[in-house]
């Protein structure tokens, strides 16, 4: 074996990445936390975030460049960053690694085109669609569902909208992408320009607010700052009241709380009640909460390897003892060939949820099928419930 | 005692001596804590000639160390190491042992503090008491014993093992039938001095010092605030407190280490930093678990046949004979695998009965499922739960970490910047019995060299 040069470390990029992460990466101490709690490293050994950490450190981030996979197989989900005795972000490193790659031009992978097509296809007429409440004349605020619930179930959509609009009066629809898709691959600009976008027709209906109950919209949006106030349909929901749907005594369903909620403890408090005042019980994991796991498909991992992140995904239900319950459309879709999923929106607008538990993954033509029946519902019908 | 005015009086004079006057020291001295930082801090003041009132919370004294099997490195038992200690305190013509009292409010200042303390009552007159134990015998109520950290039971009239000093039972109110509903004097029939007292009540004593140090001690972290670690959740997960009544001769199994069902354990997992070195718990290192990781690895292979897995970040044993102990304790065979645990879950399958460690080897890069039948988290050594009261009561800081603040972080650890008051062992910073010891030594010196003024400039408090 040869004796490595040590090239000079990139102190410029540890200074920036130090910045984003909020800690000197420096102050790592090499436990071993972060990978022994990754759910990607436990699975997939050529991942590794302690070494990864390390070989910034001590190497130069040029290695990145040899294996842009790397960087780009991270769920983004932060749980590294829970379980870290330092406090370190580890998918905040990748983050700051995938900006880096998009600027060198390495990244993004050739095999995130198709994921890239689809967002651009949900920024096209073929999905976009602004509107305001079509009972009033204003618009104070917007129902923003995101793509995921939108490709799921349009009716979901649908139902939750007229609920909204029954009980907040002035609330109208945007149907778009919100830009995590390009946050996500490390194309900032294009992300920000998304983002942008977004506010621009929130501004053009007049309204102030918007809200959304996808969690991956919602930590995207939150964390690029709009210029609208953000809220999450739970806590709205919350607001107006639920109604009861349950026959019985309950059912019981095991919680999963999205990766991509992780910090936002009201809206894990928000969500609970709602499922109590619904009337069912839920199976807390020990993984819940802040210590949630991701479902698999953070990050956007999958174009890189299915196999791994149907091991994840396995990993994750593994702790469930009951069907799966989530408020968030990616993981319910991601669970569904693993076991019966739902989404929380189901239990309180979906009559059939019984039937739809069992409900197989859509695949992506399906899913751009039902994003584009979803528009062409809505534009025909002015809003008005077909 | 008198507080005497500078003979000069002109203005400037006056005023320094507003600020600053001279006290005569009342010689008496007062130490809050009956742990081995105390014991020894009381036995030096006393020795030295001076009262000391060493007042302790429980009513028995020993504190934490009694609960430990063994000591580091010398391996020798806290029966035969602190008993002649706590004896001595018994006995010193100079120490009035205050046991089961309590400090309720401090005035004064250097040279004179008025203490107001009160003291519970065992129901047990000391006076007539001969410590046979047969009203524990007769007692039909069991509660689970605090000493053995709920891994064992005691009665409602108990002592906490049969050495305990004072060796006078008492009787817990709260369980105690005669006490819940009238019913039950076994205790009472059967004792044949007479020394069991219903009848006695909360006394409140006053007493005047010159000098105080506080001993109060420690607390150990509980890791039921980390769910993944299982602890309370799965069985034979232990923290440290609670293997060594495990292992200790004092204990419910009488020093056999054995888990739930019985049986001594095929292997142990001993896990570092559990809560120490930890931004979000505490970011301090409780600078014993090492050690004492590896006095239970020697513990171990010395009573069973088990496999002990050490799972650690470092190894930190930087203390006189510590390198040396990890050397002999290293060529025992114990298996050492640097990683910080990540969780800890119940096997399934093939493995079930069984606990799995799941842990990264740091130095190999090799992902570990390790199948136990015991763990144990060394859980780091914490700010007892009312430390802020007691800082409070006594007028003293607390640092960021909750540890009662020293005057200087290099140069004076038993001084705090309130004159008068000292500090000494855990309650000050983790620390293990010598550096505890050093520490009461220092202490009690200190409140010597003051006392030994018989006068004094104190600043106004």
């Amino acid at each position: 074996m040869e004796r490595i040069l040590i090239n000079k470390v990139d102190r410029k990029f540890e200074d920036e990445i130090t910045e984003r992460i909020g800690e000197a990466i420096s102050c790592c101490i090499q436990c071993g936390t972060c990978t022994g709690n990754c759910l990607v490293a436990n699975v997939d050994s050529n991942y590794n975030p302690r070494k990864m950490l390390h070989m910034l450190l001590s190497r130069t981030k040029d290695y990145f460049k040899e294996k842009p996979e790397l960087p780009y197989s991270c769920n983004l989900c932060e749980l590294c960053k829970k379980t870290c005795p330092r406090g370190l972000n580890i998918g905040e490193l990748n983050l700051a690694l995938r900006e880096w790659l998009v600027a060198e031009g390495v990244g993004p992978l050739s095999r995130h085109k198709a994921a890239i097509e689809e967002m651009e296809w949900a920024l096209s007429p073929s999905f976009t669609l602004s509107l305001p409440d079509p009972d009033t004349t204003e618009c104070k605020r917007v129902f923003f569902p995101g793509c995921n619930l939108s490709a799921y179930s349009p009716s979901l959509v649908i139902a939750t909208w007229d609920y909204l609009r029954e009980k907040l009066p002035g609330t109208g629809i945007i149907l778009r992408c919100c830009g995590a898709p390009a946050h996500h691959l490390g194309e900032l600009s294009r992300s920000q320009e998304v983002v942008a976008g977004l506010e621009s027709e929130v501004n053009k209906l007049g309204a102030s607010e918007v809200i959304t109950p996808c969690p991956d919209c919602y930590r995207h949006l939150k964390r690029a700052t709009p210029n609208f106030e953000l809220k999450s349909v739970y806590e709205v929901l919350l607001e107006t009241g639920v109604p009861r749907t349950s026959q019985d005594g309950g059912r019981t369903f095991s919680l999963h709380d999205s990766c991509t909620a992780r910090w936002e403890t009201k809206l894990h408090n928000d969500v609970r009640e709602i499922i109590k005042l619904a009337g069912y019980q839920i199976e807390e994991l020990t993984h819940s909460r802040e210590l949630t796991l991701c479902c698999g498909v953070g990050g956007l991992i999958l174009p890189l390897n299915l196999v791994r992140v149907m091991r994840i995904t396995k990993e994750r239900v593994a702790e469930a003892h009951h069907d799966m319950l989530t408020y968030c459309a990616a993981c319910r879709e991601t669970f569904a060939p693993h076991k019966p999923s739902l989404h929380v929106l189901d239990l309180l607008f979906n009559p059939n949820w019984e039937k739809d538990m069992h409900q197989s993954a859509k695949k992506p033509p399906a899913r751009r099928d039902n994003q584009a029946r979803l528009k062409s519902l809505l534009a025909k019908n002015g809003g008005k419930s077909p | 005692m008198g507080l005497k005015m500078q003979n000069n009086s002109t203005v400037q004079n006056l005023t320094n001596s507003v600020r600053s006057q001279e006290v005569t020291m009342n010689p008496n001295s007062l130490v809050v804590g009956g742990g081995i930082a105390g014991i020894q801090a009381a036995l030096d003041i006393a020795g030295a000639g001076h009262k000391v009132y060493l007042v302790e919370r429980e009513p028995w004294i020993g504190g934490h160390v009694m609960q430990l099997s063994k000591l580091f490195t010398t391996l020798v038992s806290p029966l035969d190491a602190i008993t002649p200690k706590m004896t001595a305190v018994t006995r010193h013509p100079n120490i009035e042992l205050m046991t089961y009292s309590e400090v309720e409010g401090v005035s004064g200042r250097v040279g004179n503090f008025m203490v107001k303390l009160k003291q519970r009552p065992r129901f047990v007159d000391e006076t007539k008491c001969n410590g046979c134990g047969l009203c524990i015998h007769k007692c039909p109520q069991e509660v689970d014993s605090e000493f053995d950290i709920g891994l064992g039971k005691r009665r409602a009239i108990y002592i906490p093992y049969s050495q305990a000093i004072p060796n006078i039972p008492a009787i817990d109110r709260e369980h105690c039938l005669y006490f819940q509903n009238g019913t039950c004097e076994a205790c009472k029939k059967i004792c044949e001095p007479k020394a069991i007292d219903f009848q006695q009540a909360d006394r409140i004593a006053e007493i005047s010092v010159g000098a105080v140090i506080l001993a109060t001690g420690y607390h150990l972290f509980d890791p039921s605030v980390m769910p993944l670690y299982g602890y309370k959740k799965y069985d034979n997960i232990l923290t440290s407190l609670e293997f060594e009544r495990i292992c200790s001769a004092t204990g419910p199994t009488g020093g056999e280490i054995l888990v739930k069902n019985g049986t001594p354990p095929e292997s142990v997992a001993i896990i570092h930093c559990v809560g120490s070195r930890d931004k979000n718990y505490h970011e301090y290192c409780s600078r014993v678990c090492c050690m004492y990781a590896l006095k239970y690895s020697h513990l171990i292979m010395e009573k069973t046949n088990a496999r002990v897995y050490q799972m650690y970040i470092d190894m930190r044993c930087f203390g006189e004979g510590h390198e040396e102990f990890y050397n002999r304790i290293s060529e025992k065979g114990a298996s050492f695998i640097r990683g910080k645990v990540a969780r800890i879950t119940e096997g399934v399958a093939e493995e079930e009965g069984k606990l799995i460690v799941y842990v990264e080897d740091t130095l190999l890069g090799d992902m570990l499922q390790v199948p136990v039948d015991m763990v144990i988290l060394c859980a780091a050594i914490t700010p007892r739960a009312d430390a802020d009261k007691v800082a409070n009561l006594f007028s003293i800081s607390q640092r960021e970490d909750g540890f009662f603040m020293e005057k200087d972080a290099k140069l004076e650890l038993v001084a705090t910047p309130i004159d008068g008051i000292f500090i000494a062992g855990c309650c000050q910073s983790p620390k293990d019995i010598s550096d505890t010891v050093t520490q009461a030594k220092g202490a009690a010196s200190e409140v010597l060299v003051l006392l030994s003024q018989g006068k004094g400039s104190g600043d106004k408090k």
